[in-house]
């Protein structure tokens, strides 16, 4: 009974141990189970054992071996391992130890032999038999002497050793340092390799070039030289656009991105407007001509002169950059500061960039000349005059007139460029050393053929504008200040091809399509402008434009885009694709001034139009005024299909318009 | 020798008024708290302008930007070592800090402009 109970309490308190308790409980009595636990710790202590070394013995002693094939130290055998409290070696032996028997012995000895010579001193007899008697010690049979070896006598000396001298070192090796020593290696062995070179050559006698030492510069530049050298000018220039930049970076981000959603609900478009670049160097002279750069697009020349016959004054030529613009705040204008600028003493009538050699700039002035700038000649900030470097004169021959317009001649071998005159004259000038050769391509006239020295005079007409067909070559058309419009051409000096009669103004300005070859327009300050067919005398399609217009411009993306000018401020752009009759675009874009001129962009979707008082305006188109054709499925897009696309488009809207003049009667 | 000497000479000034100007239309500019000419050898400033005259202020900029600078020339050239670092812009909340360092490290242009909203 009681061992039962036993079992059920501790199984109620380890249930998990119960079976091996119940074994340990049947094999043996209870108490042996609480015993075995620290018989279990004990098992685990480190086990050490007793060993009969003595513990204060340390190392084994050494002994120098004198042996004559050893003379080595060497370890004794064995060290021994009894260690001794108190250890005595007394002068007691006992009386039959071999020991005493021999200390008796020996003192037997000793006293017979000190009688023996006793006897002998005392018996003559004796001493002749041989007994020694030299048992006494004195100075012949006892010698003493002293010995002592050479013993060096003890010093003291201190030694102190320095370690070398060390410092800390921190360096960072990147690999532009790395590159940076390793140029500079080849360099220097470059030179040395040259060196040699020159050495063997002046040593063999083939050459006798003198070395020359590059002269040391003198050792580090002044404040003054570094802050008046070309670079820190090169880095203002930076810091100066990025300033502006942060300024007009809301402009710049219409300049890039806008697009007008509200065109997608209508047909019409609109301009935003930019910037506004003047400069006070210029005032109260109007923008007489746009000019865009081939090569840099964001860079465009202005001329400065005046269109007022009687208020004639100097004329300037100022050339910025989009890179360069002021925000243009409500009510206050910031001067924008041109990259070049050349004063000149006539009015700028006409400007033309080279197309090909962009630091060409030609410009027609009023008294007449004509002349040559280079951007690339050191350009001054305005403070000098830059002079051109050519120039034409009387004796050159220049027009008596002012210089309308000036094209360059593309692709010839020489620079060649055409300018065109009130006096009547479209005159040739090429770009020999240091001179302008002129050559006169034709005389305008009103074709009447007269002998009389007076009619042929008053039969002159004057030139205003001309422009060179693409296509065709030697084929350009001239506006004249009677209204009527020219088709001429180089080889043919005396007489016009055909003779366009259509304005009673002055015509302004006339340009080819640069799509099609056959459609050119015009307009003057008749209010009108009109279209043209190549092979008709009567204009093809004309607008209104309820004032005089300055200027016209075809667009470069496509081929029924064309915007104009007027003198009441406003700027037209027209689609032919879309409406034949009136503008898609007509905004009021300056107060108080005239419009003079407009030049679109070649990159970007942007208007450059100056007016009357001195200012250019950058002026965005709408998504709806740059539409382009689009191929159809399947069809090529390269560019020269893109520009068959425009060309049938243009063709398309001809055929229109001549069907609708059939059945209106008014051929 | 004398013509050269005095054509030199005349070209210098020319450029030194050219830079003035530049200097003076930076200076004027709505928006453009001062700007710092530094020597990048030990961070004196060569030039300066602006900051309402405070020298602490302009001290501490020059300090901090000529620091940087040289990290960031150091960034540049480590992730190509043939290229120079030529401008470089900080935008800070509504300050722009425009660095342009010179590429033989003679001076570092410091032009401090507050961005308008």
């Amino acid at each position: 009974m009681d061992g039962n109970q036993t079992n059920a309490r501790r199984a109620s308190h380890n249930p998990n141990e119960s079976h091996p308790n119940n074994s340990q409980t049947s094999a043996g009595p209870p108490d042996a189970t609480g015993g075995q636990q620290p018989g279990e710790d004990r098992d685990a202590v480190v086990e050490r054992i007793l060993k009969g070394t003595d513990p204060s013995v340390m190392s084994t002693p050494v002994y120098f071996d004198y042996k004559k094939d050893a003379r080595a130290y060497r370890f004794f055998p064995s060290v021994g391992q009894t260690a001794r409290h108190f250890s005595q070696d007394g002068s007691t032996v006992r009386k039959d130890d071999p020991e005493a028997v021999q200390q008796a012995e020996d003192r037997q000895r000793r006293e017979h032999d000190t009688e023996l010579a006793a006897r002998a001193e005392l018996n003559p007899d004796l001493v002749d038999e041989g007994v020694s008697t030299s048992i006494l010690k004195n100075q012949f049979n006892y010698r003493d002497r002293g010995n002592q070896t050479m013993n060096n006598c003890l010093r003291e000396q201190c030694v102190m050793t320095d370690p070398p001298p060390s410092t800390n070192f921190s360096a960072m090796a990147t690999a532009w340092e790395i590159y940076d020593a390793y140029e500079e290696d080849r360099i220097q062995n470059e030179k040395a390799a040259a060196a040699h070179k020159k050495a063997t050559a002046h040593r063999t006698g083939k050459d006798e070039e003198k070395i020359t030492l590059p002269e040391d510069t003198g050792g580090s530049k002044t404040s003054e030289e570094i802050l008046s050298s070309s670079e820190y000018r090169e880095a203002l220039k930076i810091i100066e656009r990025m300033v502006n930049q942060n300024d007009c970076h809301d402009i710049i981000e219409d300049f890039k991105y806008w697009e007008d959603e509200s065109d997608l609900y209508k047909e019409d478009g609109n301009l935003l407007p930019l910037w506004q670049f003047f400069t006070t160097k210029v005032k109260h002279r109007a923008v007489t001509s746009i000019s865009l750069n081939n090569r840099y697009k964001d860079l465009f020349a202005v001329g400065f002169g005046s269109y007022d016959f009687q208020r004639q004054g100097k004329g300037s030529i100022h050339c910025f950059t989009l890179k360069n613009t002021v925000p243009t705040l409500s009510g206050v204008q910031i001067p924008a500061h041109p990259e070049f600028s050349f004063n000149l003493e006539s009015g700028v009538m006409c400007l033309a960039f080279h197309p090909e050699e962009t630091a060409l700039l030609a410009c027609g002035l009023h008294d007449g000349s004509v002349c040559v700038f280079d951007l690339r000649i050191i350009s001054k900030d305005g403070k000098e005059s830059v002079k051109p470097i050519c120039q034409s004169d009387v004796r050159s021959g220049k027009h008596m007139d002012p210089v309308w317009e000036i094209h360059w001649c593309n692709g010839t071998m020489n620079l060649q460029f055409y300018s065109i005159s009130t006096d009547g004259r479209i005159t040739s000038w090429s770009l020999h050393k240091k001179e302008l050769v002129f050559k006169d391509v034709m005389t305008l006239t009103t074709g009447a053929c007269a002998s009389d020295p007076e009619a042929i005079l008053l039969s002159r007409l004057g030139g205003t504008c001309f422009d060179f067909s693409v296509a065709y070559d030697g084929l350009f058309i001239a506006g004249t200040q009677e209204g009527s419009v020219m088709l001429c051409s180089k080889g043919y000096n005396g007489q016009c091809l055909v003779r366009y009669e259509g304005h009673t103004m002055p015509v302004y300005t006339c340009r080819w399509n640069p799509f099609h070859p056959d459609i050119f327009i015009t307009c003057s300050a008749d209010w009108t402008v009109k279209l043209w067919l190549k092979n008709s005398t009567k204009p093809l399609l004309t607008f209104d434009a309820a004032d005089s217009v300055g200027d016209i411009a075809w667009a470069p993306y496509s081929s029924t885009v064309f915007a104009a000018v007027t003198s009441n401020g406003k700027v037209f752009v027209f689609d032919l694709n879309k409406n034949k009759r009136e503008p898609l675009c007509t905004q009021t874009v300056v107060k108080n001034a005239k419009l003079t001129h407009v030049a679109f962009h070649k990159n970007e979707p942007v208007l450059l139009v100056g007016d009357s008082r001195g200012s250019v305006l950058i002026l965005k188109l709408s998504p709806n005024l740059r539409i382009l054709c689009k191929p159809k499925k399947g069809e090529p897009d390269d560019p020269k299909s893109l520009r068959k696309l425009e060309v049938e488009k243009l063709d398309r809207l001809i055929d229109i318009t001549l069907r609708d003049r059939v059945l209106l009667g008014q051929l | 020798m004398e013509i050269h000497a005095a054509q030199a000479a005349r070209e210098r000034e020319q450029r030194i008024r050219c830079v003035e100007e530049i200097l003076l239309r930076i200076a004027s500019h709505e928006g453009v708290l001062g700007y710092l000419v530094l020597n990048p050898i030990d961070g004196s400033i060569f030039k300066h302008s602006g900051f309402g005259g405070d020298a602490k202020k302009m001290q501490k900029y020059a300090e901090k930007v000529n620091d940087l600078t040289k990290l960031a020339y150091s960034t540049v050239r480590t992730i190509d070592w043939k290229d120079d670092l030529t401008f470089l812009r900080l935008s800070v909340g509504l300050t722009d800090i425009l660095v342009a360092p010179d590429v033989e490290k003679r001076y570092v242009l410091v032009v401090v402009q507050e961005i308008k909203q």
